[in-house]
């Protein structure tokens, strides 16, 4: 799926001042690539990712999925393409920590209407794919920082996505946790899936095959 | 005849305290009863009327009575949920970020709000019968009586019924507060 910006302004009011996180953000980023967002903190990267994730609305300018205006879309409407072609991976993984890490896989598959069985096959089979075939029944606090994340990138892709988006996913990991889950994600890109990763860490950026800079709101590259 | 001469004559010292007297004429037998001084008289008509004041005040207090109970604990359940609810923000915040619909979030928590009263309401229940019971092995005997409680299955119907009206009422305002989190917002303080 190609996600475009176009012309895109985000801006706040906090009491009388007016904060622009984003200005003027134009980028288009096609199908099946691997982008990069770097920038340092407070620079609106975040702010990017939500806007492409449909998590918030412009203040002006489009947001397009496949040319289709998405960004001005009905709340209802939005969570309904998050949930057929978005899928999120946070810094602090935010699996529910009274499920095991099959049922938070099975999540995004119950929003999506899916009976239990299948959804159970298919997580099963996402955590199997994530080297977690082995700790279906363990909670978020019995797994490490690592294998959390790996199973919030399996509940991210249990809808099949056509578009993977990250922010900081190896913000918490030690060096070998995060070496395992950049190899996930390539993997999930060499399937055809559109991953856009913000970072400030340049060994993630380092694998991606554009990156996109932004800076005080501005994008670049 | 008043009652201490009668008590004098027939041997019952204080033990009777009221006398039925078969009459065709009970409002002539009243008066002239009313008349001796010493006693107190009611036609069946009277004292129909009065036990059913009696009643349908006692009624009236139990249905207040009733009804504060269940307001107070709306009043639990509803905090209770909002601070279920206030502590899981970042949980509805993931399921709205993952695709959840606003209405399966609010439904999800009226769910829990109708368990909780619901439960509670098969407690209550439960309860009401061990002391029922436990009233009709010990009190009810001392009365020369075989039951003081009764089970009133229209009655049960009535309590699960309002358990459950209380449960959805109560949960509608943590519901709204729950589908109403902001992903974006919430996500960035986590």
């Amino acid at each position: 799926m190609r996600v475009e910006m176009d012309h895109v302004w985000r801006t706040y009011r906090v009491g009388d001042e007016e904060v622009v996180a984003l200005r003027d953000a134009t980028v288009a980023i096609e199908s099946g690539e691997m982008v990069a967002v770097i920038g340092p903190s407070g620079s609106g990267k975040s702010t990017f990712l939500q806007l492409i994730g449909l998590l918030d609305s412009p203040s002006s300018g489009d947001v397009r999925f496949d040319a289709r205006d998405v960004g001005s879309l009905p709340d209802r409407v939005r969570t309904q393409v998050r949930l057929e072609s978005l899928g999120f991976v946070f810094q602090r993984f935010h699996l529910l920590n009274q499920l095991s890490a099959l049922e938070n896989v099975m999540l995004p598959m119950e929003a999506a209407g899916l009976g239990f069985d299948e959804r159970h096959l298919r997580a099963s089979d996402l955590l199997d794919q994530v080297g977690l075939g082995d700790r279906l029944h363990f909670k978020p606090a019995q797994l490490s920082g690592g294998q959390r994340q790996r199973v919030a990138v399996a509940r991210a892709v249990a809808n099949s996505p056509s578009v993977l988006l990250a922010d900081e996913p190896t913000g918490e990991l030690h060096t070998e946790d995060k070496s395992r889950v950049l190899d996930l994600f390539q993997t999930l890109n060499r399937q055809g899936r559109t991953i856009v990763i913000v970072t400030h860490d340049p060994d993630v950026a380092a694998v991606a095959q554009r990156r996109v800079e932004i800076r005080d709101g501005r994008l670049r590259g | 005849m008043d009652l201490r001469t009668l008590a004098r004559y027939a041997t019952i010292g204080n033990v009777v305290n009221m006398i039925a007297i078969g009459t065709d004429q009970p409002d002539r037998v009243v008066e002239r009863i009313n008349d001796l001084g010493s006693l107190a008289a009611w036609t069946p008509a009277q004292l129909v009327r009065e036990a059913q004041q009696a009643s349908a005040s006692g009624i009236a207090i139990d249905w207040i009575l009733i009804g504060l109970t269940l307001g107070v604990a709306g009043l639990f359940v509803n905090t209770m949920l909002s601070h279920s609810v206030s502590e899981r923000r970042a949980e509805f915040a993931v399921l709205r970020a993952i695709g959840f619909p606003s209405r399966w979030i609010v439904s999800t928590v009226a769910l829990e709000s109708l368990s909780i009263t619901v439960v509670a309401g098969v407690i209550a229940v439960v309860i009401s019968l061990i002391f029922g019971w436990a009233i009709n092995a010990t009190v009810a005997a001392q009365y020369g009586l075989e039951s003081l409680f009764r089970v009133d299955s229209s009655l049960l119907i009535l309590i699960f019924g309002l358990a459950a009206a209380l449960g959805v009422v109560s949960g509608v305002a943590p519901a709204r507060k729950a589908a109403s989190v902001d992903p974006v917002e919430v996500l960035r303080e986590t």
